[in-house]
């Protein structure tokens, strides 16, 4: 038998050398930069979502607010049928909005992608920046005009394609999505365009030497190593959705009643306790996308 | 042998990339089943000859003919080629196995058929049990061998390979050498291979093209190219080389006299040199030193400047005697005598076949 407690001895008897530490000036200069991050964080977002949470067990009675601690708001939220549809609503919009920015942001950022003219693809890169350059006040009114029922959108689908009546395109839920649609376009484009370019090349080279044409290598190699950008556009773009407020609000002419809305009407009525529930709720129907899209993404990377 | 069936064949063809002309005018043809390196330094046409072939470039004059088919109009994924690339470029997101039937797949080959030919193919590099790994799970050498069997498991007419061992290191990259050269040997199939290292192209080749700036400056047998360069450019980048400025005298014809200060001795003509002066390329290792010269047909005093230890041979760099030129010489180290020393005067010489006269470029 060996004598294992030689061993200690042995090491303990060589120079304990500890690893140099970095000079305490050197180990403070991150937390001094995130110093001022921190301080805003808490004050305008931590603490008002602390004083929500409050709020949230408060009680609403006949214009009233009662300061107490009660599930009923909670309660309420949960089993009404009217905050259903509302939740419902919201999520369908934002659905709907990321399918069809993602719809249109995957071809326009595999174009941009192909395009090898730098000139070019500096401007088509801008044009797809232009929508969050414009107010969304301005560009909401822009699309209203558009998409009226005497707009050159129902001009041309009357006129060109002669369509018998006007399409209702403005103040439902198609002129929330459009328009949405229009400004998350940067949002959706880009991560899917960083990941092409960050594909190798030689990849699509190798798959069109082993006889694949250009669709079954977009299929088999390009849009499945493209993946994890779109995953990362639709997450940007599905949250972006469920907190929408100006969109619904100025093009869903009241037939697009979303949580954010709800919660600005509950905010108007001095209902704190509803308000601050649908926030809650806004919250964790976020916090719900990003973990489901994390858990996506971590399967489509390779 | 006349008219040996050729896999792949060049008739002037030229290639431009905005106003640089990458492949100017080449014509060649590769024997059926051979190996054939083509050999040069960065930006000499030889990456730019292979993805002609491959279908990823056109050019822009001439023919290209593979197995006897002019390729004018078939796009890359149509040939009868494919490719090793020189990063491998696997699939990332598909296992070793997916990888290779990705081919088959394509072709849609019947599944057993595919499960079959896979099979095979990761025998032949000798990975079959690595089947299920994705390629960040292997080293580089195995994804090496992966980029092989997916190629060859289509059962190409020619198998094009980019550099396919420079991202590897030496030891692994001798080895491959050896590997690659047995594979061909098996399947029986052309190889195209393209390579800047000489010593690579030595050991596996049938047949070199040397290229250079567009150009092939000499193609034949690996021990030709060694022996008889055909230019000043293929004798310097082949092998080791001395290269001393001459005098000629009279008109060369197939060897020719030349003068190097107080010595004067013939040389094999490669390129006839215009007017007096010319250059001579005399490798390291035909050189002989000490007692060893005696016999030689150009002989000369010389210093012995630098000592050189290099495992395997000893340099030594010499100045002639009665000229300023300094001369490499290697001799191969036996590990019984002590090298020369630094600064005693030797006997050096060679003979008349060593040599080889070229035209200044």
């Amino acid at each position: 038998m060996t004598d294992l407690s030689a061993i200690p001895a042995a090491a303990a008897s060589k120079p304990a050398i500890a690893p140099a530490k970095e000079p305490f000036s050197r180990r403070m200069m991150p937390w001094l930069l995130l110093a001022p991050v921190f301080a805003v964080m808490a004050f305008a977002f931590v603490a008002p979502l602390l004083v929500f949470l409050e709020y949230s067990f408060w009680r609403f009675e006949y214009g009233k607010l009662i300061e107490d601690f009660t599930f009923d708001t909670y309660v309420e939220f949960l089993t009404d049928p009217y905050f259903h549809t509302i939740v419902y609503d919201t999520l369908k919009m934002a659905l709907i909005t990321t399918l069809c920015s993602v719809a249109v942001g995957y071809p326009l950022a595999y174009a941009l992608w192909r395009i090898t003219r730098p000139g070019l693809q500096k401007w088509f890169g801008l044009i797809i920046f232009s929508p969050i350059l414009v107010s969304v006040v301005v560009r909401s009114y822009g699309w209203t005009v558009l998409l009226a029922d005497q707009g050159p959108v129902n001009w041309f689908l009357q006129v060109v394609l002669h369509l018998p009546e006007p399409v209702r395109l403005v103040f439902n839920l198609t002129g929330v999505v459009i328009s949405l649609t229009h400004v998350f376009l940067p949002f959706v484009v880009f991560p899917i365009y960083s990941t092409m370019t960050r594909l190798d090349p030689t990849l699509r080279e190798a798959a069109m030497d082993l006889g694949a044409g250009w669709w079954t290598t977009f299929r088999r190699v390009t849009f499945p190593l493209t993946l994890p950008g779109l995953l990362a556009g639709a997450q940007i773009s599905f949250t972006l959705a469920l907190g929408a407020f100006v969109t619904p609000q100025l093009l869903g002419g009241g037939r697009v009643l979303v949580l954010p809305l709800q919660v600005f009407q509950a905010t108007t009525d001095i209902n704190w306790p509803l308000a601050a529930v649908g926030g809650i709720a806004l919250l964790v129907l976020a916090m719900i996308t990003v973990a489901v899209s994390n858990r996506l993404l971590r399967y489509s990377e390779v | 042998m006349g008219n040996m069936p050729s896999d792949v064949e060049f008739t002037n063809v030229s290639k431009v990339f905005g106003t640089f002309l990458a492949v100017d005018d080449i014509s060649f043809s590769v024997p059926k089943g051979s190996f054939f390196s083509l050999l040069g330094p960065s930006g000499c046409g030889k990456t730019t000859t292979l993805r002609m072939t491959s279908g990823f470039e056109w050019p822009d004059a001439g023919t290209v003919r593979i197995a006897g088919q002019d390729m004018h109009n078939v796009a890359a994924y149509s040939r009868p080629t494919n490719m090793v690339f020189q990063r491998w470029a696997l699939f990332p997101h598909m296992t070793v196995a997916q990888n290779v039937a990705f081919g088959l797949e394509v072709d849609r080959r019947p599944r057993e058929e595919i499960r079959r030919r896979v099979a095979e193919a990761l025998e032949l590099v000798d990975l079959l049990s690595f089947a299920d790994r994705k390629p960040r799970q292997l080293s580089g050498g195995q994804m090496q061998r992966v980029a092989l069997a997916r190629a060859l498991v289509k059962q190409p007419k020619v198998l094009l390979l980019d550099e396919p061992l420079g991202a590897l290191d030496l030891k692994l990259r001798m080895q491959m050498q050896l590997e690659l050269k047995r594979i061909q040997r098996e399947v029986g199939t052309t190889f195209m291979y393209v390579t800047h290292d000489q010593g690579e192209a030595m050991t596996m080749s049938d047949q070199i093209a040397v290229m250079n700036k567009g150009k092939i400056e000499q193609l034949d047998t690996p021990q030709a190219i060694y022996d008889r360069p055909a230019s000043r450019f293929v004798a310097s980048f082949i092998g080791n080389t001395n290269l001393i400025p001459v005098e000629v005298v009279g008109t060369p014809g197939p060897t020719a006299r030349v003068r190097l200060g107080g010595l004067e001795f013939s040389a094999a003509t490669g390129t006839a040199p215009k007017g007096g002066k010319g250059t001579v390329s005399l490798r390291y290792e035909r050189i002989r030193i000490g007692a060893d010269a005696a016999s030689r047909d150009t002989r000369t005093r010389a210093l012995v400047k630098d000592v050189i230890f290099s495992g395997s041979a000893i340099l030594y760099v010499v100045a002639l005697e009665g000229s300023d030129v300094e001369l490499t010489v290697e001799a191969p180290h036996d590990g019984t005598s002590a090298p020369i020393a630094k600064g005693s005067a030797v006997d050096i010489g060679w003979d008349g076949g060593a040599t080889t006269l070229f035209a200044d470029d």
